[in-house]
């Protein structure tokens, strides 16, 4: 598909690499009717893909509902900086969402949760939270034996995808004390473009594996922006599907890399890494029987 | 952490980590709870295997990140870890990770 046509309202840009089996599900949950968007939102996706052997399809994935662009990074690295910041430059809209790791389910009201999130704040940083499929965090459940195969055992136990608002039943979420704990990322950012080019995205010198500590940077840099507000979503999220990456594969490998990670990151920035303590506010996403908008405010960015 | 004992005094080392967790948690050093379990002041796990890396960087010397949750409190790390700590010497990696819980 080319970049032709109307152009979007928002951009969701999706990094991969080797995710044949979870790249589909990813866009089925970004896209209509799984995705509950207002009619008249125009959403693209662009997907990156970083080298991966069989590329993605982009006329399967676009059969899944929206329309998909599928790039191919220029520079393939193990870092998928490149590759996000690929992304970010050849989507159109004015709000663009960022998935690191295309292997995040969505709820089935995140996206529209973003969009109306991002209308509350000319400035807005919109963070939904993370949370990881199975009974623990991934690098555990995967010591216990949860493997791909168990966790589509455990989709198919929530007849996933006929109610995407179950994941949170098959869920852990990665935030202590959510939705106000800690926050070390947001693996589904939303800025604006001008706060993407005044951001200047996600920062190249990040070359690590996987990237090492750049998502939290680019939350950390972002909020650091003058005049901007950290927004959380409440009762929407993505969803992480083990797919051997590195920070889920084990424990031994998770330490190793969060390890690694903060000691490039001392390095570069002269301060250790650290999850945004700040609350900001919190901006409950409208589902059936929930009210909508603001359910707390605490701080400003 | 790979030899149970790290090449720091205990005076050292307890200085560095209040000094460490009191600038990530914007709290004064002064009259910092040596004895709080880490994760009463809001430590949380990830942060804590962050410290090791940084630790790490600071000394040179290899820091298993698992001892922070077995010895889940400055005083009770330096006691384990410190050259000239006073509790039992700290048991070898991997001997079990609780549930982390951020």
């Amino acid at each position: 598909m080319s970049a032709a046509g109307p152009s979007p309202d928002v951009s969701l840009v999706v990094v991969c690499h080797e995710m044949a089996r979870e790249l589909p599900r990813t866009i089925l949950s970004l896209s209509p009717p799984y995705q509950r968007l207002d009619p008249a939102l125009r959403v693209e996706i662009v997907v990156v893909d970083n080298g991966s052997a069989v590329p993605p399809d982009e006329g399967a994935l676009s059969a899944l509902g929206a329309p998909v662009r599928v790039l191919h990074c220029s520079r393939v690295t193990p870092s998928p900086v490149r590759a996000v910041n690929e992304g970010i430059a050849a989507s159109r809209a004015p709000l663009v969402g960022v998935w690191i790791d295309g292997a995040r389910l969505a709820s089935p009201g995140l996206v529209q949760a973003c969009v109306n999130a991002a209308r509350r704040h000319p400035r807005a940083v919109v963070a939904p939270l993370n949370w990881q499929l199975g009974p623990k965090r991934q690098y555990l459940s995967a010591e216990d034996g949860y493997d791909r195969a168990g966790e589509d055992a455990l989709l198919a136990s929530i007849g996933w995808p006929e109610d995407g608002y179950r994941l949170f039943d098959i869920a852990t979420c990665e935030v202590r004390d959510p939705p106000t704990g800690p926050l070390l990322e947001s693996n589904a950012l939303f800025l604006s473009r001008a706060l993407w080019d005044e951001l200047g995205g996600y920062d190249e010198a990040f070359t690590e594996p996987g990237g090492g500590m750049v998502n939290p940077d680019t939350l950390t840099r972002a909020l650091a922006l003058p005049g901007t507000q950290l927004i959380r979503i409440v009762g929407e999220a993505s969803f992480h599907q083990i797919h051997g990456g590195l920070s889920t594969s084990s424990i031994a490998a998770a330490l190793d890399l969060v390890k690694a990670g903060s000691q490039a990151y001392l390095r570069r920035r002269g301060r250790p890494p650290a999850p945004v303590r700040e609350v900001g506010w919190l901006h409950r996403a409208e589902r059936p029987g929930v009210a909508a908008g603001f359910v707390a405010s605490a701080g400003s960015a | 952490m790979t030899a149970n004992r790290l090449p720091i005094d205990s005076e050292t080392l307890r200085t560095w980590l209040v000094n460490y967790i009191s600038s990530v948690l914007d709290l004064p050093a002064e009259g910092f709870p040596t004895a709080a379990r880490f994760d009463s002041f809001g430590l949380d796990s990830v942060e804590a295997v962050v410290m090791a890396g940084v630790l790490e960087e600071e000394f040179r010397v290899p820091v298993d990140p698992i001892q922070f949750f077995e010895n889940p409190s400055i005083e009770a790390f330096v006691a384990a870890h410190a050259s000239d700590g006073t509790g039992p010497a700290g048991a070898p990696a991997g001997s079990g990770v609780p549930e982390p819980t951020a």
